[in-house]
Order: structure tokens, then C-alpha cells, then sequence
């Protein structure tokens, strides 16, 4: 019962609709997964720094700020099923 | 019971880099819709984000103004939520390591100082803009990724005239280090606030609630004052205060609810693995730190504390930092500080309102200081001067030549007044008899001749002397 419930959760965050009927399957592939973190779980960690980069190197690139590659207004609306005074047409949600 | 109220303030500012946060496209506004894109802006696949050298120098120059500690690894995350201003799919923003932390700024409420601490500021990208129709919305891109920085304060601001205190130091702040033009009507400078009531007695924070939405200081206030009443009826009548984000109508003048807050786990933050982390060279950093210019707060307590100007004279000059860095070059030349003050904020500033100009565009600091020595050593009276200055900026000449060329120079030479009051005198028998029977009140009557004969050029003062003088000599 919490699975189903964290799960529809998270489809609501990532705005994915579930049928109740697809649900049974989305958990078993849920614990199947779940089940694979534990693995990771279960390792010590302790005192071990998070890795988010697997390089040793460190960065120093900043981009100089010029102005360059502007796309032709034709491109930037291609790939919008509607578009209506040069913008993107989209059904209305009100969110924030 | 008593409440205390606890707010806590969010600031968007928008930098005035000539490209975005993470692409090349264009930071313009008024532009047609979708004209200011980058591929990058639309989240094509296939391409990456690359960071904005002079952003991070404007949140540099921005955290050193506010004390801030700053963190040398530049590193982002990615705030993730769906709607259709984000063509990503996400935000980058930099939610676990903050370009900087732990700050604060000296707010000026009703002419008492206050200290505000400021949590974090941090660097990010603004969405795409959306206008709502009546069944669709419009999206234009040309918004999105123009660099943002924000600015989060500490649960410090108790109400709405200190918020509005804070925001406007936090205005010109932005306006001095030149990062953004700041101007909340047009959303360069954008605020949410984050308002909770607490019986006065007790050590928890009560239900926060956010306003958003907020376009104008008085906006500001007016929403601050209508949710303190709001909730302290609720918590009165005892009901429940619902955490939530509200918004200011500007019709009815009141707060109303958009949503129920979602928590922060929500956005599922995580680092950004398209931009490795960045190091910053120290040396790079403190050149920053060095150019900064003086801050409105240096400013402030210079004018009143060294140059013994009024605190409405230092406030006039802040709020224009055009005149305010006028007034500085001034002052190094001709150091008299009341009496340029007094200047520029008086015939300057009002020509420059009435003219639309920019000061550069209509005076030199060396003119303008040139004139300034002019009046207090008397070379000119208060009045040429005031002709001088505006046949100045209307004619964009020097207070030299204009002075020979409108003959404006003042007559202090003793010679040449006596010649002129003698003439006036020799034919006016019957004054000088009036004089003698005690009507004084000539005097005055005698100096406008004088002034008048001489072309308004001469000395009053000596004039005055003079004629006293030869009045008493021809006294009958």
C-alpha cells in the first residue's frame, strides 16, 4: 500500500499518468529495482566522500560572454504542433 | 494573545550579462517572441550547458557587497519539475553548494540602522515566458536562461516596513555593483515572501505561507499587511493556517491562494552532471572584490559623517547613483560639499528630469567644478550662476565661456561700480533728499538700478556698501 502510494507520487511529480491497471507491474518492477539498491545499500560508506564526477581533473572553463548562434525564429517553432503569434501554442496550465 | 510576525524574503535579480546563463544567445528585452533563442535554451538534444564567465562575476561582485563567504567551486544542480516554461524539464540552479553563504546587509528603517543576515545567493537561469489566453497558453523562449541570481534572507524582517527597507537596499545594491537595472515593475528584480505568525511567547515558527507575484514596493507592503491581518483572525478564531503559496490581486488589494505548498523533496534535486564542477581562481576573485565601487552605505556615511551633508541631502544623492558618482569626481576637485550638493540635487537634477538626459550627456565634472569655485568665491552671484549653469547644459559649453559670451562675469571692481552709482546719483537730486529725510528702504531701490544698469553683473553686497556710503557723503 505505501508503494502504491509513493508511486503515484512520484508519477504526479514527473506530471506521468498511471492507470490503476498498469500499477500491479509498475511495483513488481519497483521491488526488482529496490531490491538491487539494497545491494548498494548494504555497502560501508562511512567516511567515504560522495562521487558525482568519476574525473580527477579539475575545471577552469568559463565562456566569455559574446553573443553568438541565434536561431532563426522558423527553427525555434518547428517543432510545436501549434504556434500562434511567433510563440509556442500550448494547452493552458495554470501552475505557478 | 499577541503574534509575532516572522518573514523571510526571496530575490530574483536578473543580470544584465549580453548573453545567457548557459548559452550565447542574447539577455535583450522587447525583442519579438522566440528571436533570442540558443539551441541550448530549448534543451536540443545533443547539446550542453556552458557557464557565463561575466554572471559569475556579477554574483561575485554581488556577494562581496553583502559580506558573503564565497565558494570557490562553482557547482550546479538541477531542480527538476514539469510545466512549460522549462524546456528542460529542469532548472539549473545550484541548490547543495551556493556561490555564497552568510551574509548580510545594513537596511536604513525610518533613518535607524538594521542588520539583515542573508542565507544564501545563488546562480541559476530564468524560464521561458508564458502568456496565459483564455483555453491556451504562449511560450516564448526568449527568457529562458537569462541569468538569474538569488538572494535568500534569514527569518529576520518583522514587518512589511522593514521588507520594504530590505528590498530597496537590496535594489540600489544591485544598481551599484551594476549587475542589473533592478526595476520590479518590469521584473528585473522580482521577490517572494515567505510570511509565518507565532504567539509572541513561543520559540516554534507557526505555518509559513508564500506570496508571489509581487511587482511593486507598495505591493510589497500591502500584502505583507493584508496576510498579518489575514492570519491573525485565523489563529484567533483558532483555525488552522494552511501551508501555501498565495498570490497579491491587485483588484481586491488582498492575498489569494493559488496552491498548496509542495515540499522541497518535491524538485528531486540532484548535481548537474552536464557542467563538471568549476574552480575559481582566487586571484580572479579578489581583482573582483577589489573593483567594486563604493556601496550605497559608504556612501551614505561618508556624505553625512565626513562631508557633514543632511541625511535628506546624502538620501537624494544615493538614489540617483549617476549624481551620486557626479557628486563624488566633484568634490575631489572642488571640495566645497554642501554648496555642489546643494547644486546637483537642486537646478541639476530637476533639469535633468525635465530633459530625460543622462548627467555625462549634458555636464563635465571639471565644468561643473569650475563653476562650483565661481559661486563660493563670489565671482558670480547666486543668480548668474543659476544662467551660467543652465546655459551650460543647454548649450554643452564651459562656465568660461559662456561667462564671456553672456558678459555674466560679476562686477567687484570699486572703480567701476562708483562710476555707475555716481551717474544714477548725479541725476536723481530728489533720492538723495528722500535718503536724508530717513527713508532708508532707497537703498534697496538703488541697488536694482545698479544691477540693472550693469546687466545684473554687479557685486549686490558691494554695491549695497558702496551706495551706503556715497548716500551718507551726500546727505544734505
Amino acid at each position: 500500500m505505501k508503494d502504491i502510494e509513493f508511486l503515484k507520487q512520484l508519477a504526479y511529480d514527473a506530471r506521468l499518468s498511471i492507470s490503476d491497471e498498469d500499477m500491479p507491474s509498475l511495483i513488481d518492477a519497483y521491488k526488482d529495482f529496490m531490491d538491487q539498491i539494497q545491494i548498494l545499500e548494504d555497502i560501508e560508506t562511512e567516511g567515504v566522500e560522495p562521487l558525482v564526477f568519476p574525473f580527477e581533473s579539475q575545471n577552469y572553463y568559463l565562456r566569455l560572454d559574446d553573443v553568438e548562434d541565434i536561431m532563426e525564429v522558423d527553427d525555434v517553432l518547428k517543432n510545436a504542433k501549434e504556434v500562434q503569434e511567433q510563440q509556442v501554442k500550448v494547452p493552458k496550465v495554470v501552475n505557478s | 494573545m499577541k503574534f509575532e510576525t516572522v518573514i523571510g524574503i526571496e530575490v530574483h535579480c536578473e543580470l544584465k550579462t549580453k548573453s545567457k546563463m548557459f548559452s550565447s544567445a542574447p539577455v535583450s528585452f522587447g525583442k519579438k517572441p522566440n528571436t533570442q533563442v540558443h539551441a541550448i535554451d530549448l534543451a536540443m538534444p545533443g547539446t550542453l550547458p556552458s557557464v557565463n564567465q561575466k554572471a559569475v562575476e556579477m554574483a561575485i561582485r554581488v556577494c562581496h557587497a553583502l559580506h558573503m563567504d564565497i565558494q570557490d567551486l562553482l557547482s550546479f544542480d538541477r531542480k527538476n519539475y514539469f510545466y512549460a516554461d522549462l524546456p528542460k524539464g529542469y532548472q539549473i540552479t545550484q541548490h547543495y553548494h551556493p556561490i555564497g553563504s552568510h551574509g548580510y546587509i545594513e537596511i536604513d528603517v525610518n533613518q535607524e540602522n538594521m542588520r539583515i543576515d542573508i542565507e544564501r545567493l545563488h546562480l541559476e537561469e530564468d524560464t521561458a515566458k508564458l502568456t496565459h489566453l483564455s483555453d491556451e497558453s504562449l511560450i516564448d523562449y526568449n527568457r529562458a536562461g537569462i541569468p538569474l541570481i538569488e538572494i535568500v534572507s534569514k527569518p529576520q524582517i518583522k514587518n512589511s516596513l522593514q521588507a520594504c527597507a530590505y528590498l530597496e537596499a537590496l535594489r540600489y545594491l544591485f544598481i551599484y555593483t551594476d549587475v542589473s537595472d533592478a526595476v520590479m515593475a518590469q521584473g528585473s528584480m522580482r521577490c517572494d515572501i515567505n510570511i509565518s505568525l507565532k504567539p509572541e511567547t513561543s520559540q516554534q515558527y507557526g505555518v509559513k505561507v508564500e506570496i508571489k507575484n509581487l511587482n511593486s514596493l507598495s505591493n510589497v507592503q500591502k500584502a505583507i499587511d493584508y496576510e498579518i491581518q489575514r492570519q491573525t483572525a485565523l489563529l484567533l478564531d483558532g483555525k488552522p493556517i494552511l501551508q501555501q503559496t498565495r498570490r497579491f490581486d491587485e483588484k481586491t488589494q488582498t492575498t489569494v491562494a493559488m496552491r498548496n505548498k509542495e515540499t522541497t523533496a518535491d524538485y528531486r534535486y540532484y548535481p548537474e552532471p552536464n557542467i563538471l564542477p568549476i574552480k575559481l581562481d582566487s586571484k580572479w576573485i579578489q581583482q573582483i572584490k577589489d573593483k567594486l565601487p563604493l556601496l550605497p552605505k559608504q556612501r551614505k556615511d561618508i556624505y553625512i559623517n565626513q562631508y557633514q551633508l543632511s541625511y535628506n541631502d546624502a538620501r537624494i544623492l544615493i538614489d540617483h547613483k549617476e549624481l551620486s558618482d557626479f557628486y563624488n569626481q566633484t568634490v575631489q576637485i572642488c571640495p566645497h560639499y554642501q554648496l555642489v550638493c546643494h547644486w546637483l540635487i537642486g537646478d541639476v537634477l530637476s533639469y535633468l528630469n525635465k530633459s530625460h538626459q543622462s548627467i555625462h550627456a549634458i555636464l563635465h565634472v571639471e565644468d561643473f567644478a569650475k563653476l562650483m569655485h565661481f559661486v563660493a568665491d563670489k565671482t558670480l552671484s547666486t543668480k548668474q550662476a543659476k544662467q551660467v549653469l543652465e546655459l551650460m547644459m543647454t548649450k554643452h559649453k564651459d562656465p568660461v565661456s559662456v561667462i564671456e559670451e553672456y558678459h555674466f562675469q560679476q562686477i567687484n571692481d570699486d572703480h567701476i561700480l562708483m562710476k555707475v552709482i555716481d551717474e544714477i546719483l548725479d541725476y536723481q537730486p530728489d533720492l538723495i533728499k528722500e535718503y536724508s529725510q530717513g527713508k532708508t528702504k532707497i537703498v534697496g531701490f538703488l541697488v536694482g538700478q545698479v544691477m540693472q544698469k550693469t546687466n545684473g553683473q554687479a557685486n549686490p553686497q558691494k554695491t549695497n556698501q558702496l551706495l551706503m556710503k556715497e548716500l551718507e557723503k551726500r546727505k544734505q
